[in-house]
Formats: C-alpha cells, sequence, structure tokens
C-alpha cells in the first residue's frame, strides 16, 4: 500500500485505479484499507460515478436508428452488390482496352516516323557515297597506286580520256595530225 | 418504434434463450437471428456511432455487421461468444470504414462524414437547443480525450466505459489477455483522471 502520510494511510493514485477497474488487484493490506476507509470509498466512488456517467451520457446524446436492421434483403443485397461488380468490372474492361488501343495506335505512328527517319538517314548515306564516287571513281586501291589521291583532272583531260561519241572523230583526227598534246 | 429497444417477444431473453437463440440461427433459422438482432442491434449501433459520429453511416455499418454475422454465424462453435463475436465484427467494420476515411480525406478537404447539426444560440429560449449545445459539448471533451489515448488505450476505454462490456469480454473481442486490457485501462484512466475539462462536465451534470 502506498501511504501518503504517515499518520492516514490512504490509497496512492495507481492503486486507486486498480480499485476502479478490479479491486481484486490489490494487495490483501489495500482492500482491507478500501473496506474501512470512507475516504478512500468516496473517492473510489466519485470516480466509479463519473465512468458510469460517461457511459450513461453517451447513449443519450447518441442519435436513434432511424431505420430497423434485418437481414430479410439480404439476397437481394448481394445481387445489387454483384450487379455493382459487374458494372465496375465492364467499366474497367473498358478503360483498359481503350488505354491498349491508343498504346497502340501511338507506338505504331511512332514505329512509323521512326522507319521513315532511318530510310533518310539511309538514304542519305548512300547518297553520299555516289558523290565520292562521282568525284572520284578510283577505288582507294588504285588511288594508292596512282599515288595521288586529289587528281584535279578537267574536263578536257576526261573528254580524252573518255570521248564521246560526237567528239571521237575528231580526237582521232587531232591524234592523227598529233596537234594534241598531253 | 424504437428499433434499438425492439424485440419481437416483447421480453428481454434469458441467457439461455440466448444461447438456444444462437443455436438455432446457426442452423439456418432467420426468425431467431431476426430475435438476435432485435436484442443487439441498440448495443452495436452505438458502439460504430461512438466511433465514427455519423449516424447514416453508423446505420449502414450496423447493417452490414448484421449481413456479415448472418452469413458466419454456421462458424461459431460457442454459442455464449456471439456477442463478443459479434462485437468484434462490429470494430472490425469500423476501423475498415475509419482506414477508407482517411484515404478519402486525402482527396476532400474537409470532414463530410460527422454530424454537424446547428445549434441554436438562444438557448434559454430553447431546452432542444440546451441539449444540443450540451450534446455537442460532450462529444467535443470525448474527443479530446480520445485523441490523448493511444490505440488500445482509446479502444479499451471505450468497450469498457462507454459500451459497458467487462474486461473479459474486452480481452475476447480484441484477442488479449486480461491483464493486458487491465494495464491499458489504467493507463487510459490514468489520462482521463487528467482531463478536467470532461470530468468536470460530468461532475455538474451528475449535480
Amino acid at each position: 500500500m502506498s501511504i501518503h502520510n504517515a499518520n492516514e494511510p490512504h490509497l496512492a493514485d495507481d492503486d486507486m485505479l486498480k480499485a476502479v477497474i478490479d479491486d481484486t488487484d490489490l494487495s490483501t493490506l489495500q482492500q482491507q484499507h478500501l473496506a474501512e476507509c470512507s475516504r478512500c470509498q468516496s473517492h473510489r466512488e466519485r470516480l466509479k460515478n463519473e465512468l458510469t456517467h460517461l457511459g450513461q451520457l453517451a447513449e443519450r446524446y447518441a442519435p436513434e436508428p432511424l431505420r430497423r436492421i434485418s437481414v430479410a434483403d439480404d439476397k437481394a443485397r448481394s445481387s445489387l452488390l454483384t450487379r455493382r461488380f459487374t458494372v465496375s468490372a465492364a467499366a474497367v474492361a473498358a478503360v483498359i482496352i481503350v488505354v491498349w488501343a491508343t498504346f497502340l495506335i501511338r507506338s505504331q505512328q511512332q514505329g512509323g516516323i521512326g522507319n521513315l527517319a532511318q530510310d533518310m538517314v539511309e538514304a542519305e548515306r548512300l547518297m553520299t557515297e555516289v558523290n565520292v564516287l562521282v568525284e572520284n571513281a578510283l577505288p582507294q586501291v588504285y588511288l594508292d597506286i596512282v599515288g595521288e589521291t586529289n587528281l584535279n583532272m578537267d574536263e578536257d583531260f576526261i573528254d580524252f580520256l573518255i570521248p564521246t561519241y560526237e567528239d571521237a572523230p575528231r580526237i582521232s583526227a587531232l591524234a592523227k595530225k598529233g596537234s594534241i598534246s598531253c | 418504434m424504437n428499433p434499438s429497444t425492439h424485440n419481437v417477444s416483447g421480453s428481454k431473453p434469458s441467457g439461455d434463450q440466448m444461447t438456444d437463440l444462437v443455436m438455432q440461427a446457426r442452423d439456418g433459422n432467420r426468425p431467431a437471428f431476426e430475435q438476435l438482432i432485435d436484442h443487439y442491434q441498440g448495443d452495436i449501433y452505438r458502439l460504430i456511432y461512438y466511433r465514427i459520429r455519423a449516424r447514416m453511416d453508423a446505420e449502414d455499418l450496423t447493417q452490414d455487421v448484421f449481413v456479415r454475422a448472418f452469413r458466419n454465424i454456421t462458424r461459431i462453435r460457442e454459442p455464449l461468444k456471439f456477442r463478443g463475436w459479434l462485437f468484434r465484427i462490429a470494430i472490425n467494420r469500423v476501423n475498415d470504414y475509419l482506414r477508407k476515411k482517411k484515404v478519402r480525406a486525402i482527396f476532400k478537404s474537409s470532414d463530410e462524414g460527422t454530424d454537424v447539426q446547428p445549434v441554436a444560440t438562444d438557448f434559454q429560449e430553447s431546452p432542444e437547443a440546451l441539449e444540443q449545445v450540451l450534446k455537442k459539448d460532450f462529444w467535443r471533451h470525448v474527443e479530446r480525450i480520445a485523441k490523448k489515448l493511444s490505440k488500445m488505450e482509446r479502444e479499451v476505454f471505450m468497450l469498457r466505459f462507454l459500451d459497458n462490456l467487462n474486461i473479459n469480454e474486452i480481452a475476447q473481442i480484441l484477442k488479449k489477455s486480461e491483464s493486458t486490457v487491465k494495464t491499458h485501462l489504467y493507463r487510459a484512466l490514468a489520462k482521463f483522471k487528467k482531463e478536467k475539462g470532461l470530468r468536470q462536465f460530468l461532475q455538474e451534470d451528475l449535480t
């Protein structure tokens, strides 16, 4: 037992809580004291009354239910829930389909644009190669043999090497006269 | 007729009669289950209302508790434990509701769930208005102390002093030992003792 005063041993606050909730948790001495001490009894009763009144007021201040509970419509309720579930599931499925279709179309569009860009890059690379060949048709091996990679050959020289059909008689005549010099 | 006090037979069934009703309901006897509803719906409704403070939602949840109980009553092996089992369903449903409400609150700016009733200021001329003021004040005090308690302290405190269950029943409902329940009750009660506003309100109402 906790003692507040040497002359007046009363239950301490913690012991008073035990007395309110379950007085069998008090020691035998404390129980004896509680049975004899009017002050401790009145303290406990006041606290107990407050707590009892708390419950009474809660009941008084809770509004009454307006409808009566019944499980008679349990089946109707469950079928309603099933219907609601079906509608919800259909809605979810529709959303999934729309999202999937949108994604599919978009990815296809993106794929088409991607292919087109790739084709353009390849075409550009091919044209670059063609241009290089137009500029200098000799493969690198022959250019290495020639020893010059940048041969500035003018059109007359090219025409001499590869005469056109119209120029061929003129050039061959000039050659015969020996008037063309390299 | 007040639904919370409605009883088909017109009198409160005894312990043995309750056991019989539970056993009959377990065997699929719907009228027997309806009698159990008549007996317990007030307690279950109030248990729910004390925790969610919204009448219509409390009614819906009460209905749901009994529907679930009816569907699962075949699982009860000891008819004497029906009351605790029913209360446990109710506590679980309340916790589900509060959890969902928390999630919904993220998307809402204000709390639309709790009952907010207009309070007249000239209550001196209207006893009903005075009652409304007292009611609002009472629940404000209860809410304040509830916030100061931990979840378990709050649950045992409400089950013991608002729902008027004994420690053994609380232990059964919460699936805890009696000593654990008592420990939480001691802590909750110590905090209650320090809550001067509520205690003063209760003492003034008592006198």
